[in-house]
């Protein structure tokens, strides 16, 4: 086992791997960049180390730096999270020579799969139903293109080998425009990915977006744990994911664990990964890519496989622990789903709200579970992702689920920057959402974000908070009258702080509110 | 001792009456019926905790250069004071004796929009007041003739000063 690792990561991940290694009694190392200086993942390992500045080229994706800050303070192991360096195969590198234990799939795996030409000619091999489509298109070759795209069949889309995260794909609906959008792919992909492979592949549609969970270890065997639906998306990031799917029957399950495994088996793939397919409306499922790293929404799966921690198995197989071979089956019981809580507002197009958080309260009680970077007193640094954390409930069946995430959402009271839990909101009460009936393009074609309108109540109170405050900040004392006798002594302890006028917070001066 | 405060939200004007009462706060918006809340604040400043008969209010209360900014149901909402001296004002013009209208705050005289002689209507604008780039209005509680103005446009007035005196009519 290791002694010491470094999470060469930030935010609610970094928080995440660490509570994991203080159980399994491993000490662990941040690294930060000078803007996350105040952060929870900083004060709270056992050592820190300061790799930079706010920009991530700067910070959390210097090779160098972290592996430097690794050797420094002794760390025999780093885990990457998700996000900057966890896919980056040179990453892998740098720490296998520096004798350093990289808690993730071998750098040759992650290039064979990162590549999404190559991961299809693995996945064809391994069995691993496959997108319709044809390999290697030749961009300058348009006539054996044109033969290539007849067979796949329209729509299609083009598709860069090297894309990744939505970029370098042009969907193509008649045979006219796919000249024009090999020619852009390619170029495209050439100055985006440095790697003007293109490829063809069959545009299925509607599709829902459903993968699995595994864990591999080095001897060969692979866990899989069962699947997670992860369909409503926005600008192709997921907002909202749940564990199971709603579409998955046992029998599709057994039928994507099995493709899962042998993908995994058939790239020599090493500890987590996500196996995503594209499933129809029929229950048909082709492979799309494998995420090799642990997953944003990877708690789901933990919360309906008995609470199994999926860090604390990628520490164990990185240290040459073996995992049972097949499908888990502790699970799935009951239902899981994760709202990702972003700084953005819903009601302005999504745009991003980040700034000072004056006051947070985690949502508690049964079946909650919060991950999440907030604290009061937080300023969310420009220079990263907005999500702030991810809300995960836990219930005996979906519409249960779905009730207590409306309840969490409710109790999660963040005062700053506007989030999207009034998004999230909406989509609970959302009657395709509630019925299951989504696809990848759900959200973006179908889902309208209700008014912001306030109620009657809630504008009166509103108001009167609005007055109370002007009074209590502005009335110091002389207007007070004194407590009345008829009131309980709690009662009158308090109001007479707001009689007394408290101060009431200023923004940006938050850290001396209150002290007076 | 109610006080008046006139709010904006989302562009539109409420006028919010509050009176202290022994057992909370009576609230009354727009001359509506007056509703009591029980106002608790805690340790954390900004948190405010609204009892109201209807149904109880919880939210964040931040001031801002303008007025609050209010979290609430996990919404923020942005509630400006329409004009920022009018309650001082309110309160003066109640302080002022019938006859006489003082200066709600120290600041610049920019306009004396009255003569001697001149006949004003309940709420009449008489004179400007400039106080923190604010322009305040300086307003006659009831009707009268003015009788004597005691400023000059350009000058200057301490707060309770003097602005005009008027013969108030039946």
């Amino acid at each position: 086992m290791f002694k010491r690792i470094l999470v060469a990561n930030r935010g609610e991940i970094a928080l995440r791997v660490q509570r994991t290694c203080r159980e399994l009694g491993i000490e662990t190392v941040a690294v930060y960049s000078e803007p996350d200086r105040s952060l929870m993942h900083v004060r709270e390992a056992d050592y820190s180390v300061c790799i930079g500045d706010g920009p991530a080229t700067d910070s959390y994706l210097s090779i160098p730096k972290i592996i430097d800050a690794a050797k420094e303070t002794g760390a025999d192991a780093i885990h990457p999270g998700y996000g900057f360096l966890s896919e980056n195969a040179e990453f892998v590198e740098a720490c296998d020579s520096a004798g350093i234990k990289f808690i993730g799939p071998t750098a040759d795996s992650m290039r064979n799969l990162g590549d999404k030409v190559s991961a299809r000619q693995i996945m064809e091999q391994a069995g691993v139903p496959i997108v319709p489509g044809a390999n290697d298109i030749d961009p300058d070759d348009f006539t054996s293109a044109e033969r290539e795209a007849a067979r796949v069949g329209f729509p299609l889309l083009v598709k860069a080998s090297a894309g990744g995260g939505g970029r370098g794909i042009r969907l193509v609906e008649t045979p006219d425009q796919l000249e024009d959008s090999m020619r852009l792919a390619s170029s495209e992909a050439s100055s985006s990915f440095g790697n003007a492979t293109i490829f063809l592949e069959r545009f299925v549609s509607p599709a829902r977006h459903i993968e699995v969970q595994i864990i591999a270890d080095s001897h060969g065997n692979v866990s899989a744990f069962g699947e997670r639906e992860c369909s409503v998306q926005r600008r192709n990031q997921k907002v909202l994911e749940e564990a199971p799917s709603i579409a998955v029957t046992p029998e599709i399950r057994q039928r994507l664990c099995d493709a899962a495994i042998s993908a995994a088996k058939g790239s020599g793939y090493q500890n987590a990964g996500t196996v995503e397919f594209l499933m129809d409306s029929q229950g048909e499922f082709y492979f799309l890519e494998v995420n090799a790293r642990l997953q944003v929404e990877h708690p789901v799966t933990e919360l309906i496989f008995g609470g199994v921690d999926l860090v604390a198995l990628q520490i164990a197989v990185a240290g040459g622990a073996s995992v049972t071979d097949g499908l888990i089956d502790s699970g799935p019981i009951g239902w899981a789903i994760e709202c990702r809580i972003n700084g953005e507002d819903p009601y302005e197009n999504f745009r991003p709200s980040l700034g000072l958080i004056d006051h947070v309260e985690y949502p508690v009680g049964p079946g909650v579970r919060f991950d999440s970077m907030l604290f009061s007193g937080l300023d969310v640094p420009i220079f990263y992702d907005s999500l702030l954390g991810k809300l995960i409930v836990w219930a005996e069946t979906r519409e249960l689920a779905i009730e207590r995430m409306k309840r969490a959402l409710r109790e999660l009271l963040i005062s700053g920057p506007q989030t999207n839990i009034p998004f999230h909101l909406a989509l609970m009460d959302n009657e395709d959402f509630r019925s299951g009936n989504i696809h990848t393009n759900w959200l973006e074609q179908s889902f309208v974000m209700p008014e912001n309108t306030l109620s009657e109540s809630e504008l009166h109170m509103a108001l009167a908070a609005a007055a109370i405050s002007s009074s209590l900040t502005t009335n110091t004392g002389s207007g007070t009258q004194t407590q009345s006798k008829k009131a309980s002594k709690w009662t009158s302890a308090g109001r007479g702080n707001s009689m007394e006028g408290l101060p009431i917070s200023t923004g940006e001066s938050g850290w001396l509110r209150g002290t007076r | 001792m109610a006080s008046r405060y006139p709010l904006t939200i989302d562009g539109v004007n409420y006028s919010v009456e509050i009176d202290q009462l022994d057992t909370g706060f009576a609230v009354s918006i727009d001359g509506g019926d007056a509703f009591l809340v029980d106002v608790a604040l805690s340790g954390i400043p900004g948190l405010m905790s609204l009892i109201e008969s209807d149904g109880n209010w919880q939210g964040y209360v931040v001031s801002t250069s303008d007025g609050w900014r209010i979290t609430a149901n996990n919404r923020t909402l942005s509630v400006q004071n329409s004009q920022a001296a009018r309650k001082q004002r309110g309160n003066s013009v109640t302080e002022d004796p019938p006859g006489k209208v003082s200066a709600p705050l120290a600041g610049v005289l920019t306009e004396i929009r009255v003569t001697v002689g001149d006949i004003v209507a309940e709420g009449q604008t008489v004179a400007v007041i400039e106080a923190m780039k604010m322009q305040n209005e300086i307003k006659v509680p009831s009707a009268g003739k003015i009788t004597v103005i005691h400023v000059e446009a350009g000058g200057r007035a301490e707060k309770s000063d003097l602005i005009v005196e008027y013969e108030v009519s039946d």
